[in-house]
């Protein structure tokens, strides 16, 4: 068994194959997994929300705009190579069913819209994708293939994308 | 009163005065809750003192249950806004409690897994969470004299760490921090657990603590 590190809530986790990365129980959070396929070097963000807009904490792992560019930094320093770099991403679920009005509950969907602001800006194609909808999932992201295992508990499914 | 709290010396190591005062706003908010619950199951309820602790977003899912992929039963229920801001709350039922509740209520057997519940079960549910939703919505309104009014709630059945997902993704006005209240409710035959967050924006925090321990309640924090 390989090793697997968990990126909780607002964490950053980098490794080199053959590890794996993963997060557990998305809902609107998204993970966002970096990978230099040539140096199988991999970044795995477990992003909280778009921006730190208001909120007043500093983490710099909770918010898209500032979990994005620490990640790639830190492959960096493991030896990735800048040019190498896809993203997958997943998660941004709309777990309950609400009358707000305003998007307050529909934090996945601006999650994924920065996530994919940012990557853009950043230079970094994303190749996958696998978000929305309304149910919870695990990721595991393998960097020895690259391939990110989508698991969703409810649907008593699990695939690669 | 049967406290049951076994291994949790934190509780009372850490004693709080800030703790105690919503433990008793709690009460009275779960009182109401197991009398309605009471009539809605034709049975004897008791109940147990609510323990209330404050929970950090990032570890709310810890709380709640042993792994955040657990499955769980979430019926979430937001407040209209009124001038002591918004107070929305999220009652949690694990695995088990799922299954007491819905086998005092449904005649017939009761699926193994959550994932297989169907309409009927669900509806049945949210309507249980409604109930003990609302009464503790109206408890804390005549504490605080505030008025936040329920909005019609809605249930999902996920994993516990994806359910909680949302809540700590709220709004910025939203604090960060959740007031988690846990209660156990017995029958001769069931024991049903139910973890109950109030989400309190800041105005509504401000309500909250300024009826407890008045204007200078922060200084008590």
């Amino acid at each position: 068994m390989s090793e697997v590190l968990t990126a909780k809530i607002g964490e950053i986790q980098v490794g080199k194959s053959p590890m794996k990365l993963q997060a557990l129980a998305l809902g609107s959070c998204v993970g966002v997994v970096l990978y230099d396929k040539i140096n199988k070097v991999g970044a795995l963000a477990h992003v909280l929300l778009p921006d730190e807009t208001n909120v007043g904490v500093h983490e710099p792992g909770k918010f898209a705009t500032k979990a994005i560019p620490e990640a790639l930094r830190r492959m960096e320093l493991k030896g990735a190579n800048r040019a190498n770099i896809i993203a997958k991403i997943a998660g941004g679920a709309k777990m309950f069913e609400t009358n707000s009005v305003g998007g307050v509950m529909d934090i996945g969907r601006r999650n994924i819209e920065a996530v994919i602001e940012i990557l853009k800006k950043e230079g970094i194609q994303l190749v996958a994708q696998d978000v929305g909808e309304n149910f919870g999932r695990t990721i595991i992201f393998d960097l020895e293939t690259g391939s990110l295992t989508i698991r969703q508990i409810m649907n008593r499914k699990e695939y690669k994308i | 009163m049967d406290l049951n709290i076994p291994n949790d010396d934190d509780l009372f190591k850490n004693f709080d005065p800030k703790i105690e005062a919503l433990q008793e706003l709690s009460n009275i908010g779960v009182g109401h809750a197991a009398t309605a619950l009471s009539q809605l199951l034709n049975r004897r309820v008791d109940m147990s003192i609510p323990r209330v602790r404050f929970v950090k977003i990032e570890e709310v899912s810890e709380y709640l249950s042993t792994s955040p992929e657990d499955v769980v039963a979430g019926i979430y229920q937001e407040t209209s806004e009124d001038e002591n801001g918004q107070l929305n709350l999220l009652l949690i039922f694990d695995y088990n409690s799922v299954h007491q509740l819905l086998q005092a209520l449904i005649s017939g057997s009761v699926p193994r897994n959550l994932e297989e519940l169907d309409d009927f079960a669900k509806s049945i549910l949210l309507e249980t969470g409604n109930i003990l939703l609302i009464h503790t919505i109206t408890a804390i309104n005549s504490f605080t004299e505030s008025r936040w009014f329920p909005h019609a709630p809605s249930l999902a059945i996920d994993m516990v760490g994806a359910l909680t997902d949302e809540l700590v993704t709220q709004d910025p006005s939203f604090l960060k921090e959740f007031i988690l209240v846990e209660v156990d409710v017995f029958t001769d035959q069931e024991k049903i657990k139910g973890d109950i967050l109030l989400l309190p924006d800041s105005k509504a925090m401000n309500a909250l603590m300024t009826t407890l321990y008045g204007e200078n309640w922060e200084a008590m924090v």
